[in-house]
């Protein structure tokens, strides 16, 4: 039996070679053949991609050498296009690393507005979507015979990831012919194909394949999806004879690899275009609206969701596969925390729900990455799930940050995050100590004007005692402050006078000692922080708080922002809204707000993109956020597009 | 003025408690009284009827703050499902109603259960963490006797033994100290919640009971326990307060902080990371101004792996006192 093999990569240009040589016993379907046949030139051609020959006849048993573009070629260089003319895209279609291999999207966004994810049918969702379908090109043999037939096979994983449509030039239609066909809403109305034919019609003219991924890489583990499309190309002619050609697999087959992209955590340097948060405060909202056109972001708010918590509701990320003109084609991604605030209304209290009717769209995706509903606990909230800004810290380098976690999140995020490669593997801090939990409570990031680009916020206690303690020494302990504010108060289930002393502060042994403690377990992320990313003491900013201990008798430590917690606070590059700290008031002056202008406002820290200070804006969360254990990072959340300077895929993973 | 002299006249001065003395031990208990840890039948002789009258008293006074127990929003579904990390924390609205809330809350604890609307075991949980927080935070010596009963009474729920111990320790009566020191033992039952309640007291004895119970543990646990309490009954900042507020001395502080690094450096030793980390966490907090020299001291003769720890744990130590 002759197998026949074919080129699709070609070393040394576009030369066209045909050869026979003589395959007998090999099995059509298993080629395991290791030393290549002997081939003889019988026609050249120049690269064009149509002038493809086949030699040979039926029955005879010598293969066919076949050499130019046949085969099946991807955007192995990374131009947007996947080009038969283009040497790399052909000569790199089964490699991956930082220089070439080609790349599919998880489709999880919604081009038509139907609130349906467009990677959760099988049909094309209007031309928007096309832009999302990464591209493969069966090279056009004009030359084929009658009775050629093709082949494409997915390899098994794959094919239970992705959706592959073909391209009809004569309607301009896509018709999904492989992979998870169906609508795929669960295992009775989902068939995966893991092949398909190409009509000798369409083999002689060429033919456009589009691919979407249905889903991200979810986990490192060698038994699940490793994120690639393996993609197979075999061409026989009407006697079932097979072509064979040089610079080939071994087995004759043409063979094409893709990989889907990452799903990329956002940060505080990340270039946000919008934030939101829920029209649930008005102090608040006001602040943020005044805050962020400033800042020149959109700010949406919404109602009608019993959480105000923003930030822990969703995540905000983005995936980008190579695009034409060196851009991203890209989405932002949503990503839905296990829990939803009541669940009255059943799986439609889940965050995956809101996602579903107020963020699916066009260019704007969700996900959920949990495997159970209602799982979880505080720490799957997002705002125990941040990013470290870019770093590199001997050989670690992390071109995209690396997510820094805190305590007890549920092991499929985790594994999730590992799964992408260009940001991990995440850095887990203790945050087993806070009441609430997150990371953000303790620590932030803002730019600078450095080596680094960044430096690191963390929270103080030591520094807030340190700046009472002069007050006191200044005459101001009799200074009250909070006058005007409320805390709860059972007696009305509302809220009771804040007001206190400066000195009175200092005196209270259970404050005193709590954020002592606090200050203890801060210290040791501080040291686990600063280990991995190589900072020294002058790229990190201290922010002063104490902090309580308010025993919900869960845990030993419930340990929360006593005064509002300034280092939870949101970021958007050179933008900061930082909780209102409703500092003593000496001289007219907000002592804490003016320490915290002071030193995050202007050059003294060198930060902000031109070290001159970051513009920093007081927002007011104290009655609708801080006495409900959060703050302003809590309850807002940004988005925006990809960084333009790190393409992920120049990312060595 | 020791502290505990301090809240010995602060307590003299209070109306009510001396209101109430008059009445105590002259009502019978009342058999269907059932506070959220105790029933009235687990008071001894007396005391049941002497928490009535002071609760009887503080109602007429206060009666608002009876009512409102009941449905804290920290610790009702609506509040803290839909507004806050959605578990229940009620110390907040507990720790608001301040020392005149003290009998109220007692009286939840003690004779009249008022979770009704609280419907679930982790509710009533965090109430009775915040109610019991609340009372220690305030230190009020009406409160004492009645700690001491739902410290030490068996079968009551393990968050109100522990936080009834630290309550003890914030009160720090001598009676308190001994009950603490008592059940310290490693073998005791309420060795662990006792460990805590020992932490809280700011006291040289307390110090020495936790530096002496360093040898006497045997478990990791154990080890880390004692060393986190070291740390709590050491910290500077929490003795610096006391010294401000004229209820210590700066000499007691350093009494106690020297007690506390002598017996956690040593611990240092064994190669466990959960003892290593709270004996590094306490002795940040000792804040012990010869520290560096008891680490050097302990370095020498160790193994190399002990020394290079050592040598972390001082540089560690040195940061945090910076």
């Amino acid at each position: 039996m002759t197998k026949l093999r074919i080129f699709n990569a070609l070393q040394g240009g576009f030369r066209l070679h045909l050869a026979a040589a003589a395959l007998a016993g090999l099995a059509a379907t298993a080629c395991s053949s290791s030393s290549p046949p002997a081939t003889t030139t019988v026609a050249d051609g120049q690269g064009t991609g149509t002038d493809v020959k086949v030699t040979g006849d039926a029955g005879d048993t010598a293969a066919v050498t076949v050499t130019g573009t046949v085969g099946l070629v991807v955007d192995a260089n990374r131009d947007g296009t996947a080009d038969p003319a283009n040497a790399d895209d052909l000569k790199y279609g089964n490699t991956f690393d930082t220089t070439h291999g080609a790349v599919f999207l998880a489709n999880v966004d919604d081009d038509n507005k139907d609130k349906a994810r467009d990677c959760d049918n099988d049909t094309v969702d209007g031309d928007p979507d096309l832009l999302d379908l990464a591209r493969a090109q069966v090279v056009a043999w004009p030359t084929a015979p009658d009775g050629t037939k093709a082949t494409i096979k997915l390899d098994a994983m794959g094919a239970q990831n992705v959706r592959i449509f073909l391209h009809n030039t004569t309607d301009e239609t896509w018709t999904a012919v492989a992979g998870e066909l169906g609508a795929c809403t669960g295992a009775d109305d989902c068939i995966v194909t893991k092949s398909f034919d190409i009509p000798v019609e369409l083999l002689r003219t060429g033919v456009e394949l589009g691919i979407e991924g249905k889903r991200f890489r979810i986990d490192s583990t060698a038994a699940d999806w490793d994120g690639s499309l393996k993609l197979t190309l075999g061409i026989t002619d009407a006697a079932g004879k097979v072509v064979v050609g040089a610079n080939t697999a071994a087995d004759g087959l043409v063979k094409v690899v893709l990989h889907v992209a990452p799903w990329v955590l956002n940060g505080n340097l990340s270039p946000f275009d919008q934030v939101r948060s829920a029209n649930y405060y008005g102090e608040f909202v006001a602040d943020m609206k005044t805050a962020l056109a400033a800042a020149t972001l959109t700010y949406k708010t919404y109602n009608g969701w019993d959480d105000q918590w923003t930030q822990d509701f969703f995540q905000t990320a983005w995936t980008g596969m190579p695009g034409k003109d060196g851009k991203y084609q890209w989405m932002r991604i949503a990503n839905a925390r296990p829990w939803g605030r009541d669940q009255k209304g059943g799986d439609k209290d889940l965050p995956y729900y809101w996602l579903t009717k107020n963020y699916l769209g066009p260019d704007a995706g969700i996900i959920a990455i949990y495997l159970q509903p209602w799982s979880g606990s505080s720490y799957d909230s997002h705002g125990n799930h941040d990013l470290l800004p870019p770093y590199t810290n001997g050989t670690d380098n992390f071109p995209l940050g690396r997510i820094i976690h805190g305590s007890g999140i549920l092991d499929e995020t985790a594994a999730f995050y590992d799964a992408q490669l260009v940001q991990g593997p995440a850095l887990e801090v203790n945050t087993s100590w806070l009441l609430v939990g997150h990371v953000d409570e303790i620590a932030s990031y803002v730019p600078a004007k450095t080596d680094r680009g960044w430096k690191l916020l963390m929270a103080s206690g030591k520094l807030c005692k340190t700046m009472y303690e002069q007050w006191v020494k200044d005459g101001n302990g009799d200074v009250k402050y909070w006058t005007g504010l409320k805390n709860y108060d059972p007696k009305t289930n509302a809220e009771k006078n804040a007001e206190i002393t400066i000195a009175g502060t200092l005196a209270d042994p259970d404050l005193m000692q709590w954020s002592q403690e606090a200050q203890t377990f801060v210290d040791g992320d501080h040291d686990q922080i600063a280990t991995a990313v190589g900072l020294t003491e002058q790229e990190i900013i201290y922010i002063p708080f104490f902090t309580e201990d308010i025993a919900d008798g869960g845990k030993k430590d419930d340990k929360i922002a006593w005064n509002p917690g300034t280092v939870n606070s949101l970021v958007t590059y050179n933008h900061m809204m930082i909780p209102n700290p409703f500092g003593p008031v000496i001289n007219g002056k907000d002592v804490m707000a003016q320490d915290l202008l002071d030193r995050l406002g202007t050059a003294v820290n060198g930060l902000g993109s031109d070290g001159k200070g970051l513009q920093v804006h007081f927002v007011n969360d104290w009655a609708g956020y801080h006495v409900a254990e959060g703050e302003v990072h809590c309850a807002s959340n940004p988005e925006g597009p990809p960084p333009t300077q790190t393409l992920w895929w120049q990312i060595k993973r | 003025m020791g502290i505990n002299t301090v809240l010995g006249r602060l307590a003299g001065q209070m109306c009510i408690v001396a209101a109430v003395t008059v009445g105590w031990a002259s009502h019978a208990v009342a058999a269907e009284d059932h506070g959220l840890v105790l029933t009235a039948r687990q008071l001894p002789a007396g005391t049941a009827d002497h928490l009535r009258a002071l609760v009887d008293a503080s109602r007429k006074q206060y009666p608002g703050t009876f009512q409102a127990l009941g449905q804290v929003k920290g610790c009702t579904r609506v509040g803290y499902q839909n507004n806050r990390n959605p578990k229940p924390v009620c110390y907040h609205e507990f720790h608001g109603l301040g020392v005149e809330g003290v009998p109220a809350m007692l009286d939840a604890l003690l004779l009249h259960d008022p979770t009704a609307l609280y419907s679930t075991d982790v509710e009533k949980r965090a109430v009775i963490a915040g109610l019991l927080r609340a009372v220690g935070v305030a230190r009020d010596v009406r409160a004492g006797d009645l700690l001491q009963l739902i410290f030490a009474t068996p079968g009551v729920v393990d968050v109100a033994q522990a936080e009834a111990a630290q309550a003890l320790g914030r009160l720090a009566r001598d009676t308190d100290v001994s009950l603490l020191i008592a059940h310290s033992s490693p073998s005791d039952p309420l060795h662990a919640a006792a460990v805590e309640g020992l932490g809280e007291c700011k006291q040289v004895r307390a110090a020495e009971q936790l530096a002496k119970l360093t040898t006497q543990v045997s478990t990791s646990a154990q080890r880390a326990w004692v060393a986190r309490s070291l740390g709590h009954v050491a910290s500077s900042w929490g003795w610096q307060a006391l010294v401000r507020s004229g209820k210590a001395t700066e000499a007691q502080g350093r009494q106690v902080s020297e007690i506390a690094a002598k017996a956690l450096v040593p611990m240092y030793a064994q190669a466990d990371p959960a003892v290593r980390t709270a004996v590094l966490q306490a002795l940040r907090m000792a804040e012990y101004a010869q520290s560096a020299q008891l680490i050097e001291s302990a370095r020498a003769g160790k193994d190399a792996a002990t020394v290079a720890a050592y040598a972390d744990l001082a540089q560690k130590v040195a940061y945090s006192m910076r």
